[in-house]
């Protein structure tokens, strides 16, 4: 009999791959916490995210940098609960605890043996509630000290790590807030005084502009019984004044930067403004940067690399946030390449594809391999947890899981060159050349 | 002054909490809510079937998804195998079997992936090669079709030959701006010696590879890439009997031209300076490597050595983290774990340190590596890391792709399938006594080897204040100086 009960499962299963659907349970509190719960009793484990909305994007003048420390803060002790206590407890209950800042939000996850839901619930809801109480200089001076290796780590002692910051500062205005980059300048770091600290906490970490999923081993009477008893009670705040930013003018000529990093050969990106997230254009525009450069089966692959072998790399990445978006073409040269010969092949291979609609079957790779990439991120618990609360903030539909394949699938190739003509504009281009040499003292502001 | 500003602030915020918390109903806040029963977990059960030509299959079935992964693992074919004066055959195998196939060129074999939804990986670790996929349930049988005809039927075309060996050999140009890399192969290099079996680079080094030939890859590959040696776990939305039959089909009479090859014996610890370094000048902060060859996967103080190791460096509360990090604030990160092998491998230590605070972050790092052999760690402490591991042994099966890995791996060491299944009983048998004791024999502080990439002209001065005796230099590709 087993057989045969396996093979009603796979049929079942398959047909459910056309529309696949996540199930949730939705309540929301008085105070305005909105919450999420994933069922899914494979593991006795429980995901809890907790997604924020603030980020770099809303920092002041002279503050970059403040709501990724903050986040780090956020590690460190509340009302109730020592400096270090949350994350024994977490590791004694099999789990972790982590978060990560973008521009446009902060998300916490915190992972445990499902036995131990309520003392997570317990955990963050002390920290939402008290997290400030019990800050102070000492903590907030190690963090700041954290926070500055993670950036030597990640950016100052990495190859070609500044990148991003060059080209943020060059595809956005000054006024605007993808300017600057989330990890923030050292000095604006080592500014952030405690009551700045105490300030943000106030405003932004408040119950109504959070989203909270549960997923895992869990029942959701149970969750609903025990969200309630911890986070009911904090009262609500009046909705966050976050900063707005209006669309920036359409940049008129291409610009260039060239730069130096301790590095073997030349690096070329080849950026411009994109859409935001859930957006109509953003489906053809991330089939264009796939044709363009993600892989093997890509053009500039196939060029650059394959045929003409002047390229040791290339890719593409279409990213997309909640007021804008960035799409850059990288490219890495073999040695003695010269970049500008790297810039003029893919600009004319962009021109191509913003010129003719590509071959179907092109379009059709692209969309198999992001669905097949699709499927796979909501496979682990709490990808799927991430991706329920970020369909909930910014694409405003949890139910958003089928519609989102269905938009890939909807991708025509007219379509294609149509998103590449729009925003791959030679005058939109941004060019930055990081070429062997030393790393200069000034960063890119 | 400073001291009591602090006191006087943190005796504010005491006293005034930000939350009305006496309107939440709860009366303590302090105690953390008990746990409710402990759940069981029975760790995934494989099939395990063998081919004619030897070929392990483990299949396992998960229908949450109609997505399936194969993990294949080649036992004999990993970098350790690589020929003393050619070091980086086995992984320039390996990356050229998707480099063009019977009929197919390697951007149809890319097109053919992305049609099918599938991804297929191809690397060699130290021990084994390994194939990873990653696919639709729906285009299944093709993937496996591709897969079969990557792994049986490479084309080592010269062309491709040529094509990839300038891109390989233009990544070994490019490894000195890697540092963590160049600190962690300065590390093996001095605890196995440079040219063995487990202590060279397994892409090799730029001096010697242009040495290698087509002719090399070919009969690295007949020799090594042999199917009685292989294991392929299947895991996700399959039908056990179905794919062992399309297995079976395109795979079951793929024949090695040779017999099956035997696998590494012994590695020779051959420790050099205890101080390894590399000046990367500017480096704003430096990678740094503690380690030592550690035991042999089936020695019986395995399950007390993982525990000593969660206990160093195994986490974010780990005492390494907790004081480099959290007190010191003098890195983003630090972590300790054992590289398990099929013979003894290291034992590391890794951290990118700030400059100024290298030599001060190393001392601390082997102080509290002393301490480990000197005192039993405090029951709390202990219960803390070993229900860790227990209770995150559920985490290891989350996705198809990591089951069929840790089947994978289980199979590469040649433990039992069931192995899973007494985990968490070992785990619980292991004493303080048992982790001091580990601790003392298997990586005694005062024999820690050290490698550093970083700025000598900032951090020079502190490492010869360590005492550690005459330093070993290195180029920024990891080479020896004289």
């Amino acid at each position: 009999m087993r057989w045969l009960v396996l093979a009603i499962l796979v049929a079942a299963s398959t047909a459910h791959a056309d529309a696949p659907k996540i199930d949730y349970t939705r309540f929301t509190l008085p105070n305005g916490l909105d919450v999420y719960v994933i069922e899914d009793h494979k593991a006795p484990v429980v995901y809890e995210v907790m997604w924020v909305r603030v980020g770099s994007k809303d920092e002041v003048a002279h503050r970059t940098g403040f709501a990724h420390l903050f986040e780090h803060l956020m590690f460190k002790g509340s009302a109730h609960i020592p400096d270090g206590l949350m994350d024994k407890l977490l590791e004694s209950a099999g789990g972790w605890s982590n978060a990560f800042t973008s521009t446009d939000q902060t998300v916490y996850q915190n992972v445990a043996g499902s036995n131990f839901l309520e003392q997570v619930l317990w955990g963050e809801a002390d920290r939402l509630a008290g997290l400030t109480d019990t800050l102070d200089q000492k903590k907030l001076d190690n963090q700041r000290d954290v926070v500055l290796n993670e950036r030597r780590q990640s950016y100052e002692n990495q190859p070609y790590g500044m990148a991003s910051l060059y080209l943020d500062t060059a595809l956005w205005p000054r006024d605007h807030g993808y300017h600057w980059s989330t990890i923030g300048y050292p000095e604006d770091i080592k500014a952030a005084a405690l009551p700045e600290v105490k300030a943000f906490f106030a405003k932004y970490y408040v119950p109504n502009n959070i989203a909270m999923v549960i997923a895992g081993d869990v029942k959701p009477d149970d969750v609903k019984r025990l969200v309630t008893k911890y986070f009911a009670w904090i009262p609500r705040q009046p909705t966050p004044a976050r900063p707005t930013y209006a669309a920036p003018p359409a940049q008129q000529k291409p610009i260039a930067i060239d730069t130096t990093d301790d590095v073997q050969v030349p690096r070329t990106y080849i950026a411009y403004r994109g859409t935001p997230a859930y957006s109509p254009d953003e489906a053809p525009l991330d089939v264009a940067a796939s044709i363009l450069a993600d892989g093997k089966s890509s053009r500039l692959y196939k060029r650059l690399v394959y045929d003409e072998k002047i390229a040791q790399t290339v890719g593409a990445g279409d990213e997309t946030r909640e007021i804008g978006g960035e799409f850059r073409i990288v490219v890495t040269a073999k040695p003695g390449t010269d970049p500008k010969r790297l810039s003029r092949e893919v600009e004319e291979e962009v021109e191509k594809l913003a010129a003719t609609p590509p071959d179907p079957k092109e379009v059709e790779r692209a969309v198999n391999s992001h669905e097949s990439q699709f499927l796979d991120g909501l496979e682990p618990t709490l990808s799927r947890a991430i991706q329920l609360a970020n369909y909930v903030v910014l694409a405003h539909d949890p139910d958003y899981f089928g519609k989102d394949l269905a938009r890939y699938r909807a991708v025509t190739p007219q379509q294609v060159t149509d998103v590449a003509a729009k925003y791959l504009k030679k005058n939109a281009r941004v060019v930055l050349t990081i070429n062997p040499g030393k790393k200069p003292a000034q960063e890119p502001k | 002054m400073k001291r009591l500003t602090f006191l006087f602030a943190f005796a504010l915020a005491a006293t005034a909490s930000a939350a009305p918390y006496e309107s939440s109903g709860i009366a303590d806040w302090t105690t953390p809510p008990a746990p409710t029963k402990e759940p069981t977990f029975k760790p995934p059960v494989a099939k395990r079937v063998r081919l004619p030509n030897g070929l392990a299959v483990l299949v396992v079935e998960n229908h949450a998804l109609p997505i399936v992964s194969m993990s294949l693992v080649v036992p004999t074919a990993g970098t350790a195998y690589d020929p003393k004066d050619k070091p980086g055959i086995a992984a320039f195998t390996a990356d050229m079997l998707d480099e063009g196939v019977a009929g197919m060129t390697a951007i149809q074999i890319a097109q053919e992936e992305d049609r099918l939804g599938a991804t297929i990986t191809l690397g060699a670790g130290v021990d084994a090669a390994r194939i990873s996929v990653s696919t639709l349930t729906a285009t299944l049988d093709s993937t496996i079709d591709l897969l079969a005809k990557i792994v049986s039927q490479p084309a080592f075309d010269p062309a491709d030959f040529s094509r990839v060996a300038g891109d390989r050999a233009t990544a070994l140009e490019l490894r000195r701006d890697r540092p963590r890399e160049v600190a962690s192969l300065v590390l093996a290099g001095a605890l196995f010696g440079i040219d063995s079996a487990y202590g060279h680079p397994g892409a090799g080094v730029r001096e010697s590879f242009k040495s290698i030939s087509l002719a090399d890859l070919k009969s690295f590959y007949a020799a090594r890439w042999n199917p009685a040696a292989i294991t392929l776990v299947v895991a996700g939305d399959v039908d056990s009997r179905k794919v062992v039959d399309k297995l079976n089909a395109v795979l079951g009479k793929w024949q090695a031209p040779g017999a099956k090859p035997a696998r590494i014996k012994g590695t020779p610890s051959k420790p050099g300076a205890r101080l390894q370094l590399v000046d990367r000048p500017n480096a704003p902060q430096s990678d740094v490597r503690i380690g030592i060859v550690g035991i042999d996967r089936k020695d019986a103080r395995y399950y007390a050595f993982e525990v000593m190791a969660n206990v160093l460096g195994g986490g974010f509360t780990s005492r390494l983290n907790q004081r480099l990090r959290e007190q010191l604030g003098i890195t983003y990160g630090i972590g300790a774990g054992m590289d398990w092998r099929l013979q003894p491998g290291p034992f590391s230590i890794s951290s990118a340190i700030v400059a100024a605070e290298t030599g001060h972050g190393i001392a601390e790092a082997l102080a509290i590596v002393t301490d480990l052999a000197a005192k039993d760690v405090p029951a709390a402490e202990l219960d803390k890391a070993k229900q860790n591991m227990i209770r995150a042994l559920p985490a290891e099966f989350a996705t198809n792709a990591e089951t069929a890995a840790a089947f994978a791996n289980l199979a590469m060491h040649g433990l039992p399938d069931t192995w899973f299944a007494r985990y968490a009983d070992q785990v619980r048998k292991v004493t303080a006594a048992d982790v001091r004791a580990v601790a003392k024999a298997a990586i005694p502080s005062g024999k820690l080897v050290i490698s550093v990439v970083g700025d000598m002209a900032k951090v020079r001065a502190d490492l010869d204040k360590l005492g550690l005796g005459t330093a070993a230099m290195h180029d920024p590709y990891g080479n020896a100086l004289p």
